[in-house]
């Protein structure tokens, strides 16, 4: 992915991050600004982190069940 | 049978005539029961139901409302997709295993008591393992067996928990049943295994990807959704099932993000779908009700559409593993654009029908007073969509290059058309939701299509997108995929309790050996150059011979004592 890519994403990042921040729903446990965001933000950095250090442990060659 | 089992009786019908027919036929054997079916359909409505009677017993063979309706409408429709798929890669015991097993779960939804809902559910089990073995090849063999022993325990299962509740004078009609009792467990067991609950949840990544064009395109619209259906019925508001549904949707995470296959991809990334369903109908409320049914609806054709480009891909570049694909979109820009319009509905993008779904089944959770921290685990789920669908499949497949030349083209007109009815379908649903009003049948007033829902959406997907990018720059990316096997529960079953078995046989045979060694149940005679037992011609006969009697003895006095 080149620069121009991950520039537009911070600058739409930005923009609707901003209005999310006026545009909330009236209730629920997702009406605290940055609710969104923050959700994304910490799932996906944790998951991919995990997946990381969980594939080592998992992982075996290819025939692991050949002898089935 | 009663009339009201029509649409099911077409599709059998159609199955055995397809099982007959010349390939010249193929458009009619096929497609012509279906429509006859959705035409027999107008037979039924809300409040209909029909008696059966056989023998001395009469059974609820039929009971109609507006849940059952959305589902047996959903198979006749996801049935007559895979059909049109399906044209020119299916041969004549697929086609009619596949109308066969649609007919099946058209039956099972229907059932208006648990022995209808059994019948069925074997016979669900028994059509589908032909569309895996469909695939002839010598994995998909051993896959249909693991698939069909997993099944049939759950139809098992099913029935000791029907028995356990007939004897105990438990109405059989199907309808909430209470997890106060054996019975009630087991009918919790069964319907788990077919929904994949954790550890039970291996047939689906084990056969779907292995089955046939046919099958795994039909496979992940009806088997998961009957046991999802079956759980809504009698299950609805255990809380248990939002723990579970949660777990459901955790457990495949690493898979999906890591696994070589891509089938195998989507077939892990049903159960993600399916978790959030079962934590719906944990919650157990009319939205959570409805979602769930918009839900499967939407999951039914999303995968259903992701599944047939990766079969296109696999007839056209004869693999779907990621580490072998790449610049797939200049060659198949067709199946490139179905696959994005999956992608966004796999990742509840506003505009399209999974969205709708998602944030009503998220509304209802919500509703159920789940605290922010589970709610925004399960809100997530669609942000690991855009990783798991638009990462590995989209991108892998389609975008990046590839390091060695991938020689494919577009995908045959059929498989073109029935991909296209689907995207055109989850695009209908997402601009115009008010059409998916029909598919409430809990009729909840939930409006999930606000400005400020559609807007958290975009954010939370933006957001994971930007964090996975910078992610990636730091070198943090997923893992590159490769051939491996990533172990899961499957190896309890395929390598330690083998083992264990193993074991506990060599010491069993140890102790009958040295039992009958003593009490001279057996004697070593020279059999040309063999060992041979006067009990038997090999020791396993003779020691289970042994065990038999041992068994029979204690019994015998365990009866005289109760007696």
């Amino acid at each position: 992915m080149n620069g121009n890519w991950i520039r537009y994403l911070v600058i739409a990042a930005v923009i609707l991050g901003g209005i999310g921040l006026f545009i909330r729903p009236e209730s629920g446990v997702d009406r605290m600004p940055g609710f969104y965001p923050l959700t994304g933000v910490l799932v996906i950095t944790v998951v991919v982190l995990a997946v990381r250090a969980l594939t080592r442990v998992i992982e075996r060659p290819e025939d692991e069940y050949d002898a089935d | 049978m009663p009339i009201e089992l029509l649409p099911v009786g077409i599709f059998w019908l159609g199955a055995l005539l397809a099982a007959m027919r010349h390939d010249s036929a193929r458009w009619i054997a096929l497609i012509t029961p279906i429509i006859a079916a959705l035409a027999s359909v107008t037979v039924l409505a809300p409040g209909v139901g029909a008696d059966w009677q056989v023998m001395n017993y009469t059974l609820a063979a039929v009971r109609v409302d507006e849940m059952s309706l959305v589902f047996v409408g959903l198979f006749h429709l996801a049935g007559l997709l895979a059909a049109i798929y399906s044209l020119e890669h299916t041969d004549r015991a697929q086609a009619a295993a596949m109308l066969a097993y649609v007919g099946s779960g058209v039956g099972a939804v229907l059932a208006g008591d648990l022995v209808m809902l059994w019948l069925f559910w074997e016979m669900l089990a028994l059509t589908s393992v032909v569309l895996v073995w469909a695939r002839r090849t010598p994995e998909a063999t051993a896959a249909g067996i693991r698939y069909l022993v997993f099944n049939v325990v759950s139809g098992v299962t099913l029935l000791a928990g029907i028995a356990w509740l007939a004897t105990n004078g438990h109405d059989l009609t199907i309808g909430p049943i209470m997890l106060d009792s054996p019975g009630g467990w087991l009918l919790l067991a069964a319907f788990g295994i077919k929904c994949g609950f954790p550890l039970l949840h291996n047939w689906i990544p084990d056969a779907y990807p292995r089955a046939s064009l046919t099958g795994s395109v039909i496979l992940v619209a009806i088997t998961t959704k009957v046991g999802v259906y079956s759980l809504a019925r009698a299950f609805a508001g255990e809380e248990l099932l939002m723990v579970i549904g949660t777990v459901m949707a955790l457990w495949p995470l690493v898979y999906v993000l890591v696994e070589d296959d891509l089938r195998r991809v989507l077939a892990y990334s049903l159960m993600v779908q399916i978790g959030l369903m079962v934590a719906g109908i944990g919650a157990g409320n009319e939205i959570a009700l409805d979602g769930v049914s918009l839900h499967v609806v939407m999951d039914v054709l999303f995968k259903m559409l992701l599944f047939m480009a990766l079969g296109a891909v696999l007839v056209q570049a004869g693999t779907v593993r990621a580490s072998q694909l790449g610049g797939l979109g200049r060659k198949m820009p067709w199946t490139m654009g179905f696959v994005i319009v999956g992608v966004l509905a796999n990742s509840a993008m506003p505009g399209t029908g999974a969205f709708i779904s998602k944030k009503l089944l998220l509304g209802g959770i919500e509703y159920a007073g789940v605290g922010p921290v589970w709610y925004a685990i399960l809100a997530s789920l669609s942000a690991l969509g855009v990783l798991y669908a638009g990462v590995r499949v989209l991108y892998e497949a389609f975008v990046r290059q590839p390091e060695a030349r991938v020689e494919a083209r577009d995908a045959s007109f059929p498989m073109r058309l029935a991909m296209g009815m689907i995207a055109a379908l989850l695009l209908v649903a997402g601009l115009f939701p008010w059409l998916t009003d029909a598919l409430r049948p809990f009729g909840s007033d939930y409006q999930p299509v606000k400005l400020a829902k559609i807007l958290d959406q975009f954010q939370l997907l933006l957001f994971a997108l930007l964090a996975y990018v910078v992610l990636a720059r730091r070198g943090l990316e997923l893992p590159a995929s490769g051939r491996r096997t990533l172990l899961d529960a499957e190896w309890l079953y395929r390598k330690l309790i083998p083992a264990l078995a193993r074991e506990g046989m060599t010491l069993l045979s140890k102790i009958s050996a040295g039992i009958g060694n003593r009490i001279r149940i057996t004697e070593r005679r020279p059999n040309n150059g063999r060992v041979a037992y006067s009990l038997a011609r090999g020791w396993p006969t003779g020691s289970m011979a042994f065990w038999t009697m041992v068994l029979l003895v204690a019994m015998l006095f365990a009866g005289i004592w109760r007696s």
